[in-house]
């Protein structure tokens, strides 16, 4: 079996399985095989589904067989381990959730099903995406240095598709948690818009600022998954009845004349130099497509955050209330400790983070009326080592870029778009206007069309 | 709620929502919620913000 099987990517691996070159059985075990090669050193999965994968491999050959059209069908993929699939352990990688059984399936997880995916497992995570590693489930390492993080939430889920073990992932969004891995990671990963994706089944972290989206490694394949998870759902009261684009159709539509704006201050403060000069030649690569850059200025990203955390500590302390009380010893204790300081926030201090919230989305819709696209990098530096982390860091900076557009609903991606000077991956983000997630993986294919960054593999994965 | 937050101030808060701290989570908790929520309230909403009226100075205010 070829190594390339490990990177294929979703429109080659289904003409392949059409043309009968290669079976769906064949690319699950060779994805099974990498897990099992590397899961000791990159710690991505919390459960392996080797069984439930060959089966659902051999139904979807039978498909592929009877002309299954679905893009999906036979594609192996894993998902956050924050999904409920019946019969499976949900752990949100923290002992509060040790041994329960899902009684249902998240909305999203169904939909995977139904189009044919190959389930492989279940990804490590931080504990409840709350940005700590719970002790018992230990650190997803970063393919491309073991010694450095893959950021969070969605930690196993960047891994997994970076080391070619699955071809895409599931994960969620409430700062950052889906783009900073991909970012750390060197993948696409997408946030959507609010409402887009369905979080029936999903446990919560932040109701108003969650997000469910896939990570991938290649805008196109992100497209291809968004297609099939995305759309209404009457389970989830904040899904949205609005029709869904077909984005890969569109992938290739002209990106000329699109006007695209660069948030300046976003590429100069708090950033890493190497992040700065990726995301800045990034720039004149999409300069380069046709497009208008226009240099815009929304309200400062660091007050967004500030509103996006108060709202998030709050929500987080309330939904988990009950545990909080009835297993306090099941959470780390970093974890417990934010939620109580959650607890700790005044009313009336969560209603001005509210207002703060309207008057900064009411000034990013200023900036949209401009523009159809912004530009910013997407984390402050490369992966950080893990010898950096301290429990109950401040967050502020880490998800600057990302999290006002958690607070705002805007979609976003982020793109691979070069390596530090020590070989780490970068990334830029693109965010749209709401529900424009067709103009968002347009500008992303037509970057990746032009360049190889989405290409290269960490050495451990070859 | 001054912003200079204290463990003791912690801990009245704490109590009336029922929440068992330990020293140490009040310690943590106090250092951190404190600026976090001077930042937070450093910051205007005055567009979204239901104008208190204009009152009438009192004796001796100019």
């Amino acid at each position: 079996m070829d190594s390339d099987l490990s990177f294929s990517n979703i429109a080659d691996l289904r003409a392949r399985y059409s043309r009968g070159e290669v079976s769906p059985v064949a690319v699950a075990r060779k994805a099974l095989e990498q897990i099992e090669r590397l899961e000791g050193q990159l710690n991505a999965y919390t459960l392996v589904t080797a069984d439930l994968a060959l089966e659902q491999a051999r139904e979807a050959e039978e498909r592929i067989r009877r002309g299954d059209p679905s893009p999906l069908c036979g594609i192996p993929y894993s998902l956050k381990d924050i999904f409920d699939v019946e019969g499976l352990p949900l752990t949100c990688s923290s002992n509060v959730l040790r041994g329960h059984i899902s009684t249902t399936t998240a909305t999203v997880a169904r939909r995977l099903a139904e189009a044919g995916g190959v389930l492989l497992g279940k990804n490590n995570m931080l504990e409840f995406a709350y940005g700590e590693t719970h002790p018992d489930f230990g650190p997803t390492r970063n393919p491309w240095n073991l010694d450095r993080s893959a950021a969070g939430s969605s930690t196993g889920s960047a891994v997994t598709v970076t080391a070619g073990q699955a071809v895409f992932s599931i994960g969620t969004d409430t700062g950052g948690s889906i783009r900073l891995p991909a970012s750390y990671c060197g993948i696409v990963g997408v946030k959507p818009t609010y409402g887009r994706v369905s979080r029936a089944g999903v446990v919560a972290l932040s109701w108003s600022c969650d997000y469910v989206g896939p990570l991938a490694r290649s805008a196109a394949d992100a497209a291809a998954v968004l297609q099939v998870i995305a759309g209404f759902d009457a389970a989830d009261p904040t899904s949205a009845e609005r029709p869904v684009s077909d984005y890969s159709a569109g992938l290739n539509r002209p990106v000329r004349g699109l006007r695209v704006g660069v948030v300046r201050r976003e590429f100069e403060e708090n950033v890493h130099p190497d992040v700065r000069d990726a995301a800045l030649r990034a720039v004149e690569v999409v300069r380069g497509l046709g497009v208008e850059i226009l240099e815009v200025e929304p309200p400062p990203f660091e007050q967004a955050v500030l509103s996006l955390l108060t709202i998030l500590l709050v929500e987080a302390a309330a939904y988990h209330r009950p545990w909080m009380e009835e297993r306090p010893e099941g959470y780390s204790a970093a974890v417990l400790e934010r939620l109580k300081m959650g607890s700790m926030i005044p009313g009336v201090d969560y209603v001005h983070a509210q207002r703060v919230r309207r008057e900064f989305r009411d000034g990013l819709a200023r900036v949209f009326e401009q523009v159809d696209v912004l530009l910013t990098p997407t984390s402050p530096g490369p992966a950080h080592a893990f010898s950096e982390e301290v429990p109950g860091r401040d967050f502020t900076p880490y998800v600057r870029r990302t999290g006002p557009f958690n607070l705002t609903g805007y979609p976003a991606i982020s793109i691979p778009c070069g390596f530090s000077r020590d070989g780490l991956p970068l990334g830029l983000q693109i965010v749209a206007r709401y529900f424009a997630e067709d103009v968002m993986f347009r500008v992303a294919h037509a970057y990746q069309n032009v360049t190889e960054w989405h290409r290269q593999r960490p050495p451990i994965a070859a | 709620m001054p912003e200079q937050l204290t463990p003791e101030d912690l801990q009245v808060l704490a109590r009336a929502a029922g929440v068992r701290m330990t020293e140490r989570e009040r310690v943590n908790i106090s250092q951190a919620l404190g600026g976090f929520l001077a930042a937070l309230r450093a910051l205007s909403t005055a567009r979204t913000t239901e104008p208190l009226p204009t009152l009438t100075p009192r004796e001796g205010e100019e």
